[in-house]
Formats: structure tokens, sequence, C-alpha cells
């Protein structure tokens, strides 16, 4: 009874959000798990529950797995609001269930955030959950990263199927613990893989077996990349999908010798698509419907969004604050595009969830990336400028590069007139909204 | 040209928050002041001489990095004691501060045996401490600043404090002093990192560093650093 009661208020929720044209995909849920939070308890799920969780590439990753689904003729739903905290859950499940709580749809597929899991699947545990990686991020929450693999590790038994990315040693470790089947995926060497690691400050750097030091035959960033342990069996070979000659410029590479798309020039779209065909092949999708339907996808291929200020192109970049191998990723990204650029950084807030400002998290990125005689211009703003403007100098960027903009309505003109080559704005969501507003008043989107 | 040697204890699993900073932060402001620097990363498998080096640097780690750190730890209680004694430096912050006192207690009521070196017992907490803090160091008249991310508190402290709290936590929630120094040993839960964010403590060490080396000292101020200290000092400030 109070069931049907959740499920129907949480639909005339969602529908008066529309009406009203605000984002219902949070409220509703919120509504209805505060009134009893086992609602999802009573759910009766379909066959396939597929989470996809991590510290980054979640979105990307179950869109590629969405469109294979569909494609192959599944009849599937995501939440694809990225609203994937406990209440955003909740409003997406229950829009989707009948007024008897079944599930309507044979699968439900659905990003959750890490330390939601446990919350989201206390009863009925998902069959399949996909985990990206676990690297540094927001630790002012999390505290460290070792304490969100267990957050994840706590909402599993022994019956959901793990499919797990073996480049990162600390996910890894989940053989040893979890007790159900775990798939692996990884990426095989690339021509930008490293031979030693950009930091001292990795994760995983000893062996959760026997904490011998691992051995890396290879990194891609971060801990990520092949190692086995001296000492015992622990190690990243063989994978079960294991994505070969990798072309970030070509966008394509090979998973078990099948040529795929990648669908953008960066590495973790890369991890996103082998991830998607580990999943859908596990659960029984044809090599040739997954192979079909990656090949055939229209994306843009391109990062960020496009703009033209007078003659310049300027990209506007999420800055992935606190997440330091995201935020590096993004960093690689600018440095390998081509011609003369300039880049724009900054935050007024380090987070959207809090208020609280730790700026620790800067010096485990890596910006000496930025220090590339193509880059001309940094030009620095938001509250936290000076600190930013510390770590470039112990990058050993020149600083007479570095230009600091304190009013932000004069942002584009300053840009204009003071910097050179096509800019790259990557700026914490404070910012990136107000100047993505800015570049469609005075010009066209360029898509 | 005197020389100076660092050792980085643990950087491969004692190294989260950001700290590795601290140790460019030393490096910069020692050569600013004319003394060649050498920094050497040691851990687990290394056999660790405490006679080679002038300045040990610890940082943070997770649970299964703290409990490895301490064991290994333990085969040079001696040896520590020692290079303490002889003046030598450690810099110490976040939960190795746990690592140099008496005991460590964790959440299941398990004690086990810490380095011993000062008068304090560690215990891990079931909640964290998260926040911005503003404290004073008695010697210097501006405030310290920094972040604390920790899920531990130190109780039963009979060594003196290196800071007074102004604003945020300090061995226990309402405790209104915060660290441990004694001789050339300067320890502390805040994170930052410590000698980016505070270049006036950093340029402090150096004045007993330049003293211990002999050395003339000269103030030496990074630009970069001071702006970020003073905006950030003056938005907490404000906030408060």
């Amino acid at each position: 009874m109070l069931r049907a009661f959740q499920i129907e208020l949480n639909k005339l929720l969602t529908w008066i959000c529309k009406v009203f044209h605000k984002n219902g995909s949070v409220f509703p849920g919120s509504i209805t798990y505060n009134i009893n939070q086992k609602i999802l308890e009573k759910i009766k799920y379909p066959k396939y529950v597929i989470g996809v969780t991590g510290t980054a590439g979640k979105g990307t990753t179950i869109n590629i797995i969405y469109h294979i689904l569909k494609d192959a003729g599944y009849d599937v739903v995501y939440n694809s609001s990225g609203s994937n905290g406990i209440r955003g859950i909740t409003t997406f499940i229950l829009n989707h269930c009948t007024i008897t709580g079944k599930f309507k749809h044979d699968v439900l597929l659905v990003e959750t955030d890490e330390k939601h899991l446990h919350l989201a699947f206390r009863k009925n545990k998902m069959t399949h959950l996909v985990i990206t990686n676990i690297t540094r991020d927001q630790l002012t929450r999390h505290g460290s990263p070792d304490l969100v693999y267990q957050s994840i590790m706590n909402a599993l038994d022994g019956t959901t199927t793990l499919v797990i990315n073996a480049d990162d040693p600390g996910l890894m470790r989940a053989t040893l613990e979890h007790k159900g089947n775990v798939v692996t995926y990884g990426i095989g060497k690339t021509k930008d893989s490293l031979k030693e690691p950009l930091s001292t400050s990795i994760d995983n750097a000893y062996c959760p077996n026997c904490h011998h030091k691992l051995k890396y035959d290879f990194y891609h960033y971060g801990s990520l990349g092949s190692y086995s342990c001296p000492n015992c069996f622990f190690k990243r070979d063989p994978l079960d999908y294991l994505a070969t000659d990798v072309s970030l410029e070509k966008l394509e590479m090979k998973v078990n010798k099948n040529k795929v798309l990648i669908h953008k020039n960066i590495l973790y779209a890369a991890y996103a698509t082998v991830a998607a065909y580990a999943l859908c092949h596990t659960i029984g999708v044809p090599e040739k419907k997954i192979i079909k339907s990656l090949n055939e996808s229209k994306d843009s291929g391109k990062r960020g969004k496009a703009y033209q200020l007078k003659d310049r192109s300027i990209t506007v970049l999420e800055s992935k604050n606190e997440t330091p191998l995201s935020y590096f990723q993004s960093l690689q990204y600018i440095k390998n595009q081509p011609n003369k650029k300039t880049v724009l950084l900054g935050f007024d807030n380090v987070s959207v969830r809090y208020k609280l400002n730790d700026l620790s998290w800067l010096w485990d990125v890596d910006f000496e990336l930025l220090n590339d005689e193509a880059i001309t211009n940094i030009a620095l703003i938001g509250r936290f400028k000076y600190d930013v403007a510390a770590r470039l100098s112990y990058a050993n960027i020149p600083m007479e590069k570095v230009l600091f903009i304190e009013d932000f309505d004069q942002v584009l003109d300053i840009l204009e007139q003071e910097t050179n080559g096509d800019i790259y704005a990557m700026l914490y969501f404070d910012k990136s909204y107000a100047i993505s507003k800015k570049l469609k008043e005075v010009t066209h989107e360029n898509v | 040209m005197k020389t100076f040697k660092i050792a980085h204890l643990y950087y491969d699993l004692m190294n989260l928050y950001g700290e590795h900073g601290n140790i460019l932060a030393l490096k910069k402001h020692l050569e600013a002041h004319k003394i060649k620097v050498t920094v050497t990363n040691l851990s687990l498998e290394d056999s660790i001489d405490f006679k080679k080096y002038d300045l040990f640097y610890m940082g943070s780690g997770n649970n299964e990095s703290f409990h490895l750190a301490l064991k290994n730890l333990l085969n040079y209680q001696k040896e520590i004691k020692e290079a303490h004694e002889q003046n030598k430096f450690f810099i110490v912050t976040g939960n190795a501060l746990n690592l140099f006192g008496t005991s460590y207690t964790s959440k299941d009521n398990l004690t086990l045996k810490t380095l011993g070196l000062f008068e304090y017992e560690a215990y891990e907490t079931d909640f964290r401490i998260v926040g911005e803090q503003m404290y004073q160091f008695k010697k210097l008249s501006q405030e310290i600043i920094g972040f604390q991310n920790r899920n531990s508190v130190l109780k039963l402290v009979k060594e003196p404090h290196l800071f007074d709290v102004l604003e945020g936590t300090g061995y226990v929630p309402k405790s209104i002093v915060e660290g441990i120094t004694k001789k050339h040993f300067y320890g502390t839960y805040l994170l930052g990192p410590l000698l980016i964010r505070n270049p006036h403590f950093n340029e402090y060490l150096m004045k007993q560093i330049c003293k211990e080396l002999e050395v003339p000292y000269q103030e030496y101020k990074d630009v970069w650093e001071e702006k970020a200290y003073l905006e950030y000092r003056d938005y907490l400030l404000q906030e408060k």
C-alpha cells in the first residue's frame, strides 16, 4: 500500500516538475525516499540490474552501454540525467515501475555514486557492476580512495558479477576479495605509455596481497598500467578484454582483435568503450552486434563545447577540481591539441557539494604539462588564482606567460586583447556556466 | 656551499593530500638560501640509514599504508631517537603524527605500540575531522592556515604543542592546541601542503636550518606563495 503510494507520488512530483520546467531528477525521489527509505527493497527487479560506478568515466561508459544494448534490441532504460545519488536513483527507478512495484523494462541500467551503492542496493543486489577506476577524488568528502573501495564492496554479495578496470591495481584487489565472478578489462601499451609514473604520489604502489612493491611494464597515468607482484601471483594479466592498438589520432582501437571506434580523442574514452564492450559481451550480446553498434555511433569526437571568439576558437571544458587524474587528463587533452593556445583556468569554489575549500589536490595534479612552448598564455581567474599561480611557478612555467583576470566581466575582452592562439577554458561549474552564457551572447555556438 | 640532505620517508605510501608539495617547498627555499639540497625517496624496501640525512619528512597515508609504515618504522626506533637527540629535523604532517607517540588504538580497540619518541597516545575515531584551520605559531605574528582531514585524535599529550588553535580543531575536537614540537621535531595534522601554504613558517624552519649549518640567514619571500597566503587568509578571516 505504502509502496504504491510512494510510486504514484514519485510520478506525480516528476510530472509537476516537468509542467513547471524544473529539474525533476532528484526532488521526487528525495520526498519518497524520506517517507520510507526501504522503498527500493520492495521493487521487483528485472533479470538484469546493471550498475556503473567509479571515480571518473561513469557517464561516458553508461552512455555507450545503453546504446549497445538498445541497438542489440534490449528493452533498457538508464538514469541519463546523471543524478546518481540515492535520491536521484529513487526518482529514476520508481518512475519506471508499475503500481504493484514491478520494474517495467528488461534491463535496469543505473549510474551510481560510489558512496550511494550500499544505500540503493541494500537488499536487492545488482546482477552486474562496472567499476571504471577508483582514484583520489573529493577527499574532503571521501577521506581516501580505499574508503571508497570499501564502500562499494559493502554493497555487493556473491551474486553480483563485477566488471572491473584491471589496469587499476586498487580495483584488481577485488579479485582477492569478491565472492562472485570478476570480469577484467584494460588497455595495452600505447605510444603515450610511460616507463615511470609521472609523480611519486600514486595510490596502490604495493601488492594488496603480500605488500611487496608492484613492478610495472608501463603506466598509462597515475597507478593505472600493467603491473605484477614480484613476490606472489597478483598481477594484471591475463585480461578478459584487452584493448590494443589504441590510436587517439585515428579514434580507433582493437578489442580482442576486433576493430572498434573510440568516440573522443582521450584515453578515458577508450576505457569507457572497452568497459562497455566487456559488460555487454558478459551478459550475452554477440560481439558482432557490439562492434556494429560502436562503429555506427555518431558522436562528436571532441571534448567540451566549442565557440568562436572573433577569429579564434574557444573551447569550454569542465574543471575536475579535486580529482587529480581527471584534471590531468584534461590538461593532457589541451596540450595535445594543435596550434598555439591560451589556457584559462579557475574557480571560486573548490566544490559545489560543500563550502570547504581544500586546495591540496592542486599538488597532486601534474601542472608541469602546461610547461609547453605552444601554450603562449595562461590566464587565471577566481578566488584562488594565486594558489594556482604558486602551483604553476613550482611547475617551472615562465610566469611572464601568466596573467590574472580580476574582473569576470572583462574576461572575454582581456582574452581577446592580451592573449594569443586557440583558447581552452577549463573552469569549474561556477565559472564555466557564466562564461558559456557570455559566449552565447556575443557569438554563435560552433558545433 | 653547504649540502642539506632530505629523506622523504615512505614517499610511495604516506603521500595523500598533495603533501609532496612540502618537499618541493623545502627544496625551493633551501636553494634560495644558497644551500645545496638532496632529496632521497625511501620506503619499505630500503634500508634507511638515519645517520645520513639532516631532515626527515613524512606525510599522510590511508589505513593500510599507515600500518605498513608503522611496522617498518619500528625497526628504526633507536636510530630515530638518536637522530632527534642530535638535533636533526623531523617534519611530520597528517596522520604520520600518530606514529611518534607511545601507542595507536584503532576503532576496534586494538592498541599498537608506536615509536615512543614522545609521550602521547593516538586514537582512531569513528568520525572524520575535516575542515579549514587557522592557528597561531608563537614565534610568528602571521597566522598559520591549512586544512585537516583525519580520523584520529591525540590524548594524554605530555609534550609542548606546536600551534594554538584560532579556528578549527586541536588534538581532540574541543582542544585549543595542536601539533607537537620538541627540539627540531615539528609534527601537525595540518594539510595544505603546510609549507607551501605558510611560506613564513617555512622561512622559520629555514632560519633554524641556517643556524644548524652555520650559514647566514636572510629572509626569502616567494611572490606567489605570499600572495596566495594573504588572499586565502583574508578569505578565511572574512568567512569567520
